[in-house]
């Protein structure tokens, strides 16, 4: 849809021009159909008085053969115009959603500033569905009603003005009365739709709480009220029912008035006492064209209504849509990272860290711990540049932050959610991106477990990952923060789910291949802390930073941790 | 329920009390088909007549009646349909009577095993297809194939050699609807599983939104997001493929049937015989060739909807089928402790008892607090004594009485239940104590009210009584208050109390905690855990394993 890029999308035009050849399709097609829509009638008229002319001998049967033959044609090609229009307007509806959906999807990933941007969302795909329906039949009725409308208009009047002027006094007189009619169905439909939503809950209620009245013992007196509801919903379906089934009737009976006239003066145009002089064929044309206009008429409201319909869906969405790109980000300059006093809290509770301090060059891999809810993860976060903290943190000499704001791209990171894509491992990791995988595939030890499965990296992961393992999904992202080079790698417990000979050649990987970064392994798991750069062990005030060896005396709480786990041999303090 | 139910069973009885009104839909249904048919064949003596030599002098007349014909068959049609519709209510509204009933006869682990959206759907939805298949459906399929019958028999007395013509060309027509509706459908459920794909990527993209904003992937996802939707679009393009094709393709062949049925007609010598037809039988002919066609394909597409229908029925056969717990009976009523447990034997699930032979005598007057660590069993032991569930051995009685042979008028004078949570049910203030129950007075309730400390509150609602649980404004403690005036209000001896101050703070609990005590005076009270304890010198027991 690179082409589209140009076009607003917040213009209903926009969605007809940009469709212009299916359009031109339909157009073309619906004349067509509807202007031969006439056809139909007027061969059948034919065939009856060439019928009538060979049984009097006037016309010999090879006339018929002919007009036959024409007929059949004439359908033919009135009835594949009709469903190529048929089929290019749903063309052209599918489209029209397809990039409605794509510029509001477009909004979920380039504005998220609104909160409830999902219930958000969800309603405004099902108005996109709403506006293109009514885009849809908006097209289609133009032609189906409009066009058609016209030509059986014309055709009648040619045959004889002053009886199609009487005809056609009865199908909007018709129409009125329907529109009276329509009233009082919308008003019953209306009643019978709340009785259903009443019927629901009464349903719910008693379903839902069965157990509560059977305590109390009122189930059958509940019964009773439930009873109630139903013969509330069935007055209320029967009255809409009998009344929707009645309108259409009607207005065909009104309408029909006017064949009393046809036949009566028609019959005396083929007497030859009338205003014009008719033959069979003309009499019988004009009944059944009559007959097809009184049936379209009725439809004219639909137009209307649909048309309705989409304008208040396509207020909705209107401000939704947008074809905004997002900037183009630009790499971060790798180099050393430096924490300095980093606090934060959230909102008015006391710090949850407090006063963090350190330094750590490219390649270097930091250990970070600390007791449950110490703010690890927190700690973590910050680097994403969504925490308000307070202090700095600067990469390679320049604030994080401003980096950030400046749209550099600075972290990698990975969290307890792998956030796994419904798409195939390989491009769960590249994201679009062309560079080979096999790298980061072989770092993050997928290669074995890639070989089991049948299609190697195409493989699909499921929905959120769900065909994989929870150590394979784990890695998996592990493989994408990797395979994304950013200054910064963010681990936050990525191994929990991974058994320890893995962990270990997945450490020595990250210490072989990723000189250029700085890596923040968040975890509770202590076993490989000894081989780290630094550690930093995380509890408050007790906060503490330096080498393995150093901290285990310099600081209490992270001795007990690691004693606990390490020589204690339990490998999961959970 | 000794004989299962089938779904000719479920129709018949549902059906059972509307005999008179299904005879008269059928009969209307006879008449509506025959009536329809005239219009075509009085235009068709009409043209005679104007081909004729003597030129009909009414055609006003003639005009008239022939409109008076249309106007007959377009009422039937209206009365028809209407008739259609109450039939079909009257039906469904059986079924659902039917329904609502078995809920009280099913046991109360049903209730646990099935979530109440599932037990809705059973009510709403399967019974709503089940609509469709009798109103609809199977009604329609006889109108409609009533109607191709009088038209073909029509068409037979008129011109043999149209009505073979028709004859032969129906089952082709017919595997060519049935073959399209496949097609069409299978489309469908494609299209809906790639639109069930598109639905997920927006919650996976919300959940996502760190890692793609972090990884540049806005362009990767929009890629993404189009090429499911493209995959939902030409599911639909193969459907919309069908929808296009059918309804021309039918009118084409009524068009050659009618070029063909003309061309033989015309054609000299045996042709002529075997076809006769007049200018008049050949508009009445055309028009008919026009009509024969649109219930065959209504029928083909109301298959579809048969098939749904059937699996409806196939669901609300089973629900019906379900296992029953045993009906109530009157007992004679002995004074004897408020609560009797003897050998009591429970499990859940065999091999895993939580009671076995476990023994409790509450005395009337008695108060009396269950402790023991979560899962020991004290909410079952509840259960078993409102009689939700079934001992597997021993006997549970409550004042001499069997609680679930209880019947049910009786069970609020005897006993009452404080839930752990208020469950609100449908209606007002009032209904929300009495629980619909008309024989309980407002009075009743204000006492209760009184009793618990809430009459003061609702007093100063603009509705009082008749105020919306919703429109109350009640907090959760006081949402508890009003269980317990649920519980007290028909005055039994016997109260129990679940956990009920549980997650709650210690103003509310103080407040619940009194009216307790008033609710309490000269009862029997059983209750869980937690504060009641604090009421005058209660005996306490542990449940626990080595029960």
């Amino acid at each position: 849809m690179a082409e589209d890029v140009k076009r607003d999308p917040a213009k209903v035009s926009s969605y007809f021009i940009a469709q212009w050849p299916a359009l031109a399709v339909v157009t073309v097609s619906g004349i067509i159909y509807n202007v031969g829509m006439a056809a139909g009638p007027w061969f059948e008229g034919q065939l009856a008085q060439c019928l009538v002319n060979i049984l009097q001998q006037k016309a010999r049967p090879s006339a018929m053969v002919k007009l036959s033959l024409g007929y059949v044609l004439a359908i033919f090609i009135v009835q594949f115009m009709r469903y190529l229009k048929r089929l290019y307007v749903r063309k052209f509806a599918n489209q029209t959603i397809l990039s409605m959906r794509s510029s509001l999807y477009q909004t979920l990933l380039t504005k998220t500033s609104l909160d409830d941007i999902g219930t958000i969302m969800t309603k405004a795909i099902s108005d996109a569905d709403d506006c293109a329906e009514g885009m849809r039949k908006f097209t289609t009725e133009i032609f189906d009603t409009g066009v058609v409308m016209i030509v059986y208009i014309v055709m009648l009047m040619c045959y004889d003005w002053r009886l199609s002027l009487i005809a056609l006094l009865f199908p909007p007189l018709a129409y009125v009365l329907a529109g009276q009619l329509k009233k009082v169905v919308t008003g019953a439909v209306a009643k019978a739709k709340e009785a259903a939503g009443d019927l629901n809950a009464a349903t719910l209620d008693r379903a839902g709480n069965s157990l509560t009245y059977r305590i109390y013992g009122v189930e059958r007196i509940r019964d009773g009220i439930y009873e109630k509801f139903l013969q509330n919903y069935e007055k209320r379906q029967i009255k809409a029912g009998v009344l929707m089934s009645a309108a259409e009737p009607i207005y065909y009976i009104i309408s029909s008035i006017s064949v009393i006239f046809i036949i009566w003066l028609g019959g005396r145009n083929v007497c030859g006492l009338g205003w014009q002089s008719w033959n069979i064929a003309a009499f019988s044309t004009y009944l059944a064209c009559f007959g097809k206009l009184s049936v379209k008429s009725s439809h004219a409201a639909n137009l209307f209504n649909a048309v309705q319909k989409a304008e208040v869906s396509w207020k909705r969405i209107k401000p939704l849509l947008t074809n905004d790109v997002p900037a183009r980000k630009q790499l971060a300059p790798f180099g050393p990272v430096k924490v300095k006093q980093l606090t934060f809290s959230w909102k008015d509770d006391q710090p949850l860290l407090e006063n963090i301090s350190l330094t750590a060059k490219p390649g270097e891999i930091v250990g970070v711990t600390g007791p449950v809810a110490c703010g690890k993860s927190t700690f973590g976060q910050a680097f994403l540049g969504q925490l308000p903290y307070s202090g700095t943190i600067e990469l390679n000499g320049q604030d994080l932050r401003q980096l950030q704001q400046a749209g550099y791209l600075t972290t990698a990171y990975l969290g307890h959610d792998p956030q796994l894509l419904a798409a195939s491992i390989k491009d769960n990791i590249a994201l679009g991106q062309e560079k080979a995988v096999s790298a980061v595939l072989s770092d993050a030890d997928l290669v074995q477990d890639l070989e089991k499965m049948p299609d190697k990296a195409a493989t699909q992961v499921g929905e959120g990952g769900t065909r994989l393992s929870g150590g394979q999904a784990a890695r998996v992202a592990l493989a994408r923060a990797l395979y994304h080079e950013r200054p910064i790698l963010i681990l936050d417990d990525p191994f929990a789910s991974v058994d320890q000979k893995t962990e270990m050649k997945i450490l020595q990987n990250l210490r072989q291949h990723y000189h250029d970064r700085v890596i923040f392994l968040i975890s509770h798991r202590l076993e490989f802390f000894a081989s780290l750069d630094q550690i930093l062990y995380i509890d408050g005030k007790k906060t503490a930073c330096g080498k393995h060896a150093d901290l285990l005396k310099k600081s209490l709480g992270y001795a007990k941790l690691y004693c606990r786990q390490v020589k204690g041999g339990s490998s999961d303090e959970k | 329920m000794k004989n299962k139910l089938t779904p000719l069973k479920i129709f018949n009885k549902a059906i059972a009390p509307h005999r008179a009104l299904t005879t008269a839909l059928l009969a209307l249904i006879a008449v509506n088909v025959a009536v329809s048919l005239l219009p075509p064949l009085i235009l068709g003596v009409i043209v005679d007549q104007l081909t004729g030599k003597h030129p009909s002098r009414s055609l006003l007349g003639a005009g008239l009646v022939y409109f008076a014909a249309l106007l007959a068959s377009k009422l039937l049609e209206a009365v028809r349909e209407s008739m259609i519709t109450v039939w079909g209510e009257k039906v469904t509204h059986g079924i659902r009577t039917e329904m609502a009933r078995k809920l009280s006869r099913l046991p109360a682990s049903y209730f646990s095993h099935n979530s109440s959206g599932t037990l809705v759907s059973r009510f709403v939805n399967d019974v709503d297809t089940l609509e469709d298949l009798f109103s609809s459906g199977i009604i329609s399929m006889i109108a409609n194939l009533a109607s191709i019958i009088g038209i073909l028999a029509v068409v037979f007395v008129k011109s043999l050699g149209l009505g073979l013509l028709l004859l032969l060309s129906l089952p082709i027509l017919w595997w060519f609807t049935v073959l399209i509706q496949r097609a069409s459908y299978n489309a469908q459920l494609d299209n809906r599983q790639a639109v069930a794909a598109c639905d997920q990527v927006l919650p996976e993209t919300l959940r996502s939104l760190l890692m793609i904003r972090l990884y540049q992937a806005e362009k990767f996802m929009r890629d993404h997001y189009q090429k499911i939707l493209r995959q939902s679009f030409a599911a639909l393009e193969r459907s919309n493929f069908c929808d296009a094709v059918y309804s021309p393709v039918v009118i084409f062949a009524q068009a050659l049937l009618t070029a063909v049925m003309m061309v033989c007609a015309s054609l000299g010598g045996g042709f002529r015989g075997f076809f006769g037809i007049s200018a008049g039988t050949a508009v009445t002919v055309i028009a008919y060739v026009g009509q024969v066609f649109t219930p065959l394909a209504d029928i083909g597409m109301e298959i579809q909807n048969v098939q749904a229908a059937m699996a409806g029925t196939k669901r609300i056969e089973d629900f019906m089928n379900e296992a029953e717990r045993p009906a109530s009976q009157k007992q004679v009523l002995v004074q004897t402790p408020a609560i009797a447990i003897k050998d009591l034997s429970f499990a859940y699930e065999p091999g895993r008892p939580i009671f076995d032979h476990f023994n409790l005598t509450v005395n009337a007057g008695e108060i009396v607090t269950l402790k023991g660590r979560t899962g020991a069993g004290k909410s079952t032991l509840f259960k078993l004594i409102l009689g939700l569930y079934q001992p597997q051995a021993g006997q549970i009685k409550i004042f001499g009485q069997d609680v679930a042979a209880l019947p049910e008028a009786e069970k609020r004078q005897l006993y009452g239940c404080v839930e752990q949570n208020f469950k609100p049910v449908a209606g007002c203030l009032l209904e929300q104590i009495s629980l619909g129950d008309p024989g309980i007075g407002e009075d009743q309730v204000w006492q209760a009210l009184e009793t618990v400390g809430l009459a003061e509150r609702v007093r100063k609602l603009p509705d009082g009584l008749d105020s919306r649980l919703s429109n109350a404004a009640l907090s959760n403690g006081q949402l508890q208050l009003l269980s317990i005036a649920r519980a007290i209000v028909c005055q039994p001896k016997l109260l129990l109390f679940d956990e009920i101050t549980a997650n709650m703070d210690v103003v509310t609990e103080d407040k619940l905690l009194s009216a307790l005590k008033r609710a309490a005076r000269g009862n029997t009270l059983l209750s869980i855990s937690h504060r009641t304890e604090l009421l005058r010198g209660g005996k306490i027991i542990t449940i626990g394993k080595d029960q």
